[in-house]
């Protein structure tokens, strides 16, 4: 079984994607900023990451930077970014930290986040 | 105007009539010596007496004609000047800065605003360089200054445009300035008037008013994720059965949500598009492609009108260098409002081919045309023909507008053809080589 990790601050967008990615059998895991998205992967090795980007403490671009300063075999998990600010700035920090899935929450239905984590398993 | 001289006439019968007045005198001398009868010298004397008294007299009324003639002159002379000090009395305190200089560009007049506006006093100004270095100007990239004078020395056309100028203090501000060339009979520049606007305060207005849009729209976005997404598993039945009232309603939630979305996501576009941020990337994208996706994206829709669409593409191989989201951007909105304004039944043609030199993508429809007073603000912000409206009142009125502006921005153009309840044609058309390209801190969204 797949394991996700939702980084996400606001509770109630974290609480929908864990219910649809539990009910398609996958287990989750939560981090409410950069901080503690760190801390729990320190500790677990989840096989997709879902990040978002404007969260309080550690935002994604930081935990972005910090988390490719590690030397890890776990730089490989794919990360997908979940964010509603499409800032240009951001999207380019974001490709230049290797990550090119960036996608407007507001955009996208539970079940199109859900086929991109499984086109990610799938590589 | 010009004062005449006095005319040669009025001194000649002036002349006559002392020649006449003296004649007397000889005759009375000389009568005896060259034996005339008194009776004819004193016929000759009157004679001359009458012809002095005559030219005497012209010559005074003539003198006085000329006088209130001269006295006119004068009255004009001073009326024009009372005008020209008026006039120039109002060029000094115009709120505008204007500014007046040789076929150089050195001031040879600067308005009381000049010193306003830049804080450069007016003997400060004269005969230094307008917009120069030394003055308020000189912050603009050589690009622009070439421009300008290309435009007011070699054109010989009126510059408009919007200028970073820095006053005395060193301040920063923005001024939409108007060059005029001044010319000759043989068009050869006489001089140049410069007026400038202060335009820093709007400019502020108006970014603040767009960073507060962007702003808000963001906001909005993360409400509209919860409702799109809980909606959405409501629908999957994920948290227990629903009835079919229960299923309908939840889709009117879905759509209502859908639309907010979209307006959001075109609130952002605008902001970016007035931000000026947004960017024209082209790389290698195949129109044909792009124009069928956005058709099956649209299927349920003009399926259910019975709308049928024709379409003449390009090969799907050929590749042009375009901005993959602007374009599908252009297409969406022309599509989409072809189908929407088509009656059922009706139809809608799309074409992609290769024209002369260009790219042209067209999109006819057998709809309810424009309006003949509505097609001039088409393509304005918010405007919607009023015959759209009655099809439907939820458009807002956004899409034409931003596809003009990308098109423009990405080097296009795009015009169209219309016939009241008969249909329209939109056409868009780019360089064969493509979009230009323009760098942004943004990305335009779908």
């Amino acid at each position: 079984m797949s394991t996700i990790l939702i980084v996400e601050d606001e509770s109630v967008l974290r609480k929908a994607l864990r219910m649809k990615l539990e009910g398609s059998k996958y287990s989750v895991l939560e981090a409410r900023d950069g901080v503690e998205a760190l801390e729990v992967l320190s500790r677990e090795t989840p096989d997709v990451i879902l990040l978002d980007v404007v969260m309080p403490r550690m935002d994604g671009i930081t935990f972005l930077r910090q988390w490719r300063t590690q030397q890890n075999e776990k730089q490989n998990i794919p990360i997908i970014i979940l964010s509603n600010l499409a800032d240009g700035e951001k999207v380019k920090n974001c490709i230049e930290n290797g990550v090119y899935d960036y996608l407007i929450k507001s955009d996208w239905s539970l079940e199109d986040v859900l086929e991109k984590v499984e086109s990610k398993l799938k590589k | 105007m010009k004062i005449k001289p006095l005319p040669p006439y009025l001194d000649a019968c002036f002349f006559l009539s002392v020649l006449f007045a003296l004649l007397p005198i000889f005759t009375v001398v000389y009568a005896e010596f060259i034996g005339l009868t008194s009776l004819l010298s004193v016929l000759i004397l009157i004679l001359y007496v009458v012809m002095a008294l005559l030219f005497l007299s012209l010559s005074l009324s003539l003198k006085r004609k000329m006088f209130s003639k001269l006295a006119h002159q004068e009255q004009t002379l001073k009326a024009s000047v009372q005008e020209l000090k008026k006039f120039k009395l109002a060029v000094d305190n115009a709120s505008d800065h204007i500014a007046i200089t040789d076929e150089n560009g050195m001031i040879l007049y600067a308005n009381k605003a000049v010193e306003n506006v830049t804080g450069f006093s007016q003997s400060e100004t004269i005969g230094k360089k307008a917009g120069g270095k030394d003055l308020w100007g000189g912050s603009m990239g050589s690009g622009f200054y070439r421009k300008l004078w290309e435009t007011i020395k070699e054109k010989k056309q009126v510059f408009r445009g919007e200028a970073h100028n820095r006053r005395k203090n060193g301040d920063e501000y923005v001024a939409a300035l108007s060059i005029a060339p001044v010319l000759d009979k043989e068009r050869n520049v006489g001089f140049f008037v410069g007026i400038e606007r202060d335009i820093t305060k709007e400019k502020e207005i108006d970014k603040a008013k767009t960073e507060f849009v962007s702003l808000v729209a963001h906001q909005l976005r993360s409400p509209l994720t919860v409702v799109r997404w809980y909606v959405e598993m409501l629908l999957n039945r994920e948290q227990g059965d629903i009835t079919k009232e229960q299923k309908q309603s939840l889709q009117e939630i879905q759509e209502g949500n859908q639309r907010m979305t979209d307006l959001v996501n075109m609130f952002l576009n605008i902001s970016r598009i007035e931000m000026g941020t947004f960017s024209v990337s082209p790389e290698e994208v195949r129109p044909s492609l792009v124009v069928k996706s956005v058709l099956d994206e649209l299927k349920s829709i003009y399926q259910k009108k019975q709308v049928s669409i024709e379409t003449e593409l390009v090969s799907a191989e050929r590749v042009y260098l375009l901005d993959v989201v602007l374009f599908r951007i252009i297409v969406q909105n022309l599509i989409s409002n072809a189908v929407k304004y088509t009656p059922v039944e009706g139809s809608v043609r799309i074409r992609i081919y290769e024209g002369e030199e260009s790219l042209v993508f067209s999109v006819s429809d057998t709809g309810i045309g424009i309006p003949e007073k509505d097609r001039k603000f088409l393509f304005s912000r918010m405007f919607r023909a009023k015959n759209a409206v009655n099809i439907d009142a939820q458009g807002n009125g956004l899409g034409l507008y931003i596809v003009k502006e990308i098109v423009e921005t990405s080097g296009g153009s795009i015009t169209f053809t219309s016939e009241e309840n008969k249909g329209s044609t939109f056409i868009v058309q780019f360089p064969v080589t493509g979009m230009r390209r323009k760098e942004g801190t943004k990305k335009l969204s779908v």
